[in-house]
Parts: C-alpha cells; structure tokens; sequence
C-alpha cells in the first residue's frame, strides 16, 4: 500500500454520494436534536400552592421543579457513547456499500491500473477504516460545538476546562477507533457479499445472534468473541457492571478482541479478494 | 517476428449447474508487435475470457500467457504501465464525472494530471468531460473507456468489442481511432464479432470458435480461403452463355450462374488467363473477366461453419469444431 493510493482511495471515498449524504444527514439530525434540547433547556422551583376544591376544604398542590438545561459538561461524555455506537451501524453501511458499489462500477477498471489486489484490498479497507474514523470525529465534535453552544446560550457551561475537554477528545478518538474496527469488519463482508443489502443483513444477523447469546449458557465465552459486542464495547468504553457489553469486562480486553477480528479479517478478505474473479 | 501477447494452451473451465463449461479449450495465439489485431469470433466464443485472462480478471484453469515478454498474471504489475485495456463496457463510477474518474485513475499510477485533459482531447469528450457518467450516451461510455486505456499512452491496447452500441457515426470515429493507434507503432489487439470492423480495421485476424483458434492471418489471406472465383460476362445473349458454361464444365471447370446470367468459375487467380484461352478456342469470346470479391463474412462462415451473429451460446459447448482440413500456412494457428 502506498500513500499515493491511499489519497487517491480516501478521495474516491469521500465523493461518493452515500458518503456525502450519510454525513449530511447525520449532521442534520445532531442540529434537530439540539434544537429540540435548547427549545427545552429551562428551569423551574419547585412551589406550592392551596386550590379550593367543589367540596369543603382545600388542596395543596405541589410542584416539584426541574432543571433540563443543557450542561455539556455533564451530559457530553454520555453523548459520546450513545452517538459512537449508532454511529458504528452508519459506518457499517458506509464501509460496505463503499466496496459493493465498486464491484459494480469501477473495480475492473481500478485492476487495469493497480493489479495487486492484495494492495487493493488492504488499501481499500485502510480507507474505509480512515474515512469512517473522520466521519465519526467530525459528527462528535459537531455534537460537542452544538452542545457547548446550546449550554452557553440558554444552559451550564461551567466544567468544560483543559482537563475535560482533553477526556472528551479521548472518549472521541475511542468512538473513531470502534468506528474504524467496524468498517473493517463491514468492508470484509461487503468484499464477500458484493453486496450493500446483503453486507447489512449479514451484520444485522450477527446483531440478532447477539441478543440470543443473552438466554444460552455459553453467553459469557462467546459474548467475548463476537466482533460486534467488542466493538460497541470499545465505543461506549465503560464495560464494568455493563450488561449490554456480554462476557467483556475490560476497555482493553474489548480493544484486543476488535483488533483481533480487524487482523484477521483483513487477512483473510484479502487472500479471498485475490482469488476472485472480477466480472 | 515480436510478440506482444503469446498464449500457449489456455483453458478456463467453470463451473455451472449445467456441469462444467468450457469458455476457452487449449487456446494458442501469437499476436504480433505493431499493427492491428483482430479477434473475431461469435458471441460466446471465447473472446472475452481470453482477454480477461490476458488482464488478470480471472485466473486460467491451465495454460501460459505472456504480454509484452512477461508472465501473467504472475508478473502483470510489472507491465501493466506498458498495457491499456478495456474490457467489455467501460466500467466507472456513475455518479462521478468523466473528467474525475479519469483524474482517480491517473493519480492512482502516478500519471501527470494533465495527461486526463488529453486523453479527454483526443477521443473527443473535452466538452462534456465535466458531466456525471451516468449521464452519458453509450457512445460517451465508449469513448471515456478508451480515454482510459489511453491514460497510459500504452504499447499494447486491448480493446474488447470497442464499437459496441456505437452509431454508425461512432463505429466510423472508432474505426478511424484504432487505425491511427496501429499506425502510431502501437500493438491494438481488439476483439469483436462484427465482421465489417474487422475487415475495415485490422491488419492480421485470429478467428476463434468455441474456445480454440480456427485460424490466424491476415485479411487477405482468410478471404482468399477456400480458393478464388472469377465472374465471366459472355456478350451474345443466353445462348452464349450457355455454350460458354458447357464449354468450361467440359474443360473440368467448376461453373455456375449468378442472378444476371454472369458465369461464376472457381478457378485461382494464377490460372483466370485459362478460361478466356478456353473459351476463345471453342469459339467463345469473353467480354469481361473478373475476380470476385468474397467478404470475411463468407471466410469467417467457410471457416467456422456458424454464422458469426449467432448468439448459439457456444460458450460450454464440450466438444471444440475440429479445424478445417485445408489450412493454409498463414501464422502462428493452433
């Protein structure tokens, strides 16, 4: 893989419409939530006060106050682990329909001028890996500048200092590593597949079969090795005293578990990448 | 004599639900270096998955391939630089314009950017080379396929069935194109069905059938298979005409009538003189002797005994036609 064909993968990334579009869309849908939270961003004291009532007597009505203002300080770490995991399942699609749309399109064409598929494969998935990454940072940090914004205009914005703000771009670059880990993951089934829908089903199988695992009695030795969990794992990054995250009990455990599955796919995608034949 | 493609025994087998398919059976080619090539055959024939071997595409069940004196697919990086190619339709990303796909493909190579607008240039497309591809007519399609195999300014072209969808006006373009490729010292190895193409554009022809070449040569010598006819005007009205046939049919000459009454005398070219000493002799005077013009189209059938538009599905057909008995020795066949 050269630097060369990585740049020249990465634009062809980033001029597909999907790509273009499933940003956009997500960036759209961040700016509507967060509106929807300032329009909600008040306060109220909690109060009291006597109604008379049809029967003799009267009634006392409490209220007990709230406070929905936004605090990005409180809420964004929060933010960053529920958007990092939605945002693997918008990767998934993005990773495999990147390389199921090039099977019908440009790949034959792609081979007359790079023929080492090994190189094309890995150059692809690399890609894939990266774009998906920078699309993950780009939307979080977008949700971060909304909710910063939203927390200064009608919210708290005390406890965003150096410290913070260094966790956070921690929290996202772990959310960019999932997100990565999971287009590697979707490319290798969309290269098998050739095939956007079918790539999905595939993972939206492996989703399924992850809920069973939840009844069986092997859920803790197999939850450890199914690639989705490790991933959502790795991207919500708090795994102690986590249901949700079956049989793993560490960040690291997760990460290796991820990179393991990354490794191998690769591997393996690639050899099978070289063997087919392209039509 | 240079060769720029040398095929030894190439098979593809696939598999199907119908069994075992044989697309390419022992096939042998030499192309030579310069000049244009013409691989002609019928739908099916083996035309495509020759070429898709020659490129990589997909891997031969048995057999060699050498391009431009090196192994492939073994070595094809090597001298993929020195090989532009265009298999079946020009296969580009739809939602891209002409000009960005062809800019993707040269910065993949490292080819200068500037080299995208001449490409662009020379096939014509410098005006809508800035419009999506998916926008564009058959034609376009076309024509942005060979800029792209162009990109590499290439000693060897392969160009699979280039005039497909083309109008009359485009197969003209393309035709002229492929001359002038030819003529610059390029190898254009292009593969078709179309008979006319190949007779108006190639120097040699390699006829293929059901997976093997039948024979190789050059235009000329596949029209004159089968041997040389020459038409006989006879003046004097149907009683001449008809001296004269009993008069050459006795003398041992094949005869026949065409629709105008002319005689048609197979006879080769170096013996016609025969037949107007023939005739004068029993008193027959011949007012016009002339070859007669075959076209490919009848070598091409004399040849392979199918018709060359057919789409017979010789594709998985198991038994190979056998080679005709009389082979002439015009190239490097099977």
């Amino acid at each position: 893989m050269s630097a060369r064909l990585l740049s020249t993968e990465l634009r062809r990334f980033f001029a597909r419409r999907a790509i273009i579009l499933g940003l956009l869309g997500v960036v759209l849908l961040v700016v509507l939530v967060n509106a929807i939270q300032l329009a909600r961003s008040t306060t109220a004291v909690a109060s009291a006060h006597t109604v008379q009532t049809s029967l003799p007597g009267q009634v006392t009505m409490f209220s007990p106050g709230y406070d929905r203002r936004i605090h990005v300080a409180a809420t964004f770490e929060q933010t960053i682990s529920g958007a990092g995991i939605a945002l693997t399942l918008l990767v998934a699609f993005l990773a495999s329909t990147y390389i199921a749309a090039d099977y019908g399109t440009s790949l034959a064409t792609q081979l007359l001028f790079e023929p080492r598929r090994r190189v094309v494969y890995v150059t692809k998935a690399v890609a894939a890996a990266i774009g998906c990454a920078m699309v993950t940072v780009v939307v979080l940090l977008w949700c971060g500048i909304l909710q910063y914004a939203g927390s200064a205009l009608r919210g708290i914005s005390t406890g965003v200092d150096a410290a913070w703000v260094g966790h956070r771009l921690g929290d996202i670059a772990r959310a960019a590593a999932a997100s990565a880990m999971m287009a590697v993951l979707a490319f290798a089934i969309g290269a098998v597949t050739r095939r956007t829908a079918a790539a999905i089903g595939v993972l939206f199988g492996l989703l399924v079969a992850m809920q069973f695992l939840r009844a069986t009695k092997w859920t803790r030795a197999i939850g450890r090795i199914v690639p989705v969990n490790a991933i959502w794992g790795v991207a919500d990054g708090k795994l102690v005293g986590n249901d949700h995250f079956i049989g793993l009990h560490t960040l690291s455990g997760a990460v290796a578990v991820g990179l393991a599955w990354v490794a191998g796919l690769t591997v393996l995608g690639a050899v099978w990448f070289a063997r087919r034949e392209i039509r | 004599m240079d060769t720029a493609i040398a095929i030894r025994g190439l098979t593809k087998h696939y598999s199907s639900r119908r069994g075992a398919v044989r697309a390419v059976d022992g096939l042998d080619l030499d192309v030579p270096t310069g000049g244009v090539f013409g691989f002609l055959g019928a739908n099916g024939a083996g035309k495509t998955t020759t070429i898709r071997a020659i490129v990589g595409h997909l891997r031969a069940t048995s057999g060699s391939i050498k391009v431009l004196g090196t192994d492939v697919p073994g070595d094809l990086e090597s001298v993929i630089d020195r090989v532009g190619a265009l298999v079946e339709q020009p296969l580009f990303f739809p939602g891209f314009t002409g000009r960005r796909n062809l800019s993707l493909l040269a910065r993949s190579r490292g080819f200068p950017q500037s080299r995208v607008a001449e490409v662009l240039h020379t096939v014509g497309l410098d005006a809508r080379a800035d419009r999506r591809f998916a926008t564009y007519s058959l034609g376009m399609k076309q024509r942005l396929g060979v800029a792209s195999v162009l990109l590499k300014d290439p000693e060897l072209l392969i160009l699979d069935e280039p005039a497909n969808g083309l109008d009359p006006a485009g197969i003209i373009e393309m035709r002229n194109l492929v001359r002038e490729l030819g003529a610059q010292g390029r190898t254009v190895f292009i593969s078709s069905h179309l008979l006319s193409e190949i007779e108006h554009t190639c120097d040699r022809v390699g006829i293929v059938d059901r997976g093997r070449i039948l024979r190789v040569g050059s235009v000329a010598e596949l029209l004159s298979l089968g041997g040389s006819q020459f038409r006989v005007k006879v003046p004097g009205g149907a009683d001449a005409r008809a001296q004269a046939q009993r008069t050459l049919t006795s003398a041992g000459w094949h005869v026949m009538a065409d629709e105008a009454g002319d005689l048609l005398v197979d006879v080769e070219a170096e013996r016609a003189h025969e037949i107007t000493r023939t005739l004068a002799a029993d008193g027959v005077y011949v007012g016009e002797l002339a070859p007669v013009a075959r076209s490919l189209e009848e070598a091409f059938l004399a040849i392979t005994g199918t018709a060359p538009h057919a789409d017979d599905g010789h594709e998985g057909m198991a038994a190979p036609a056998a080679p005709p008995d009389t082979r002439p020795d015009t190239g490097p066949a099977t």
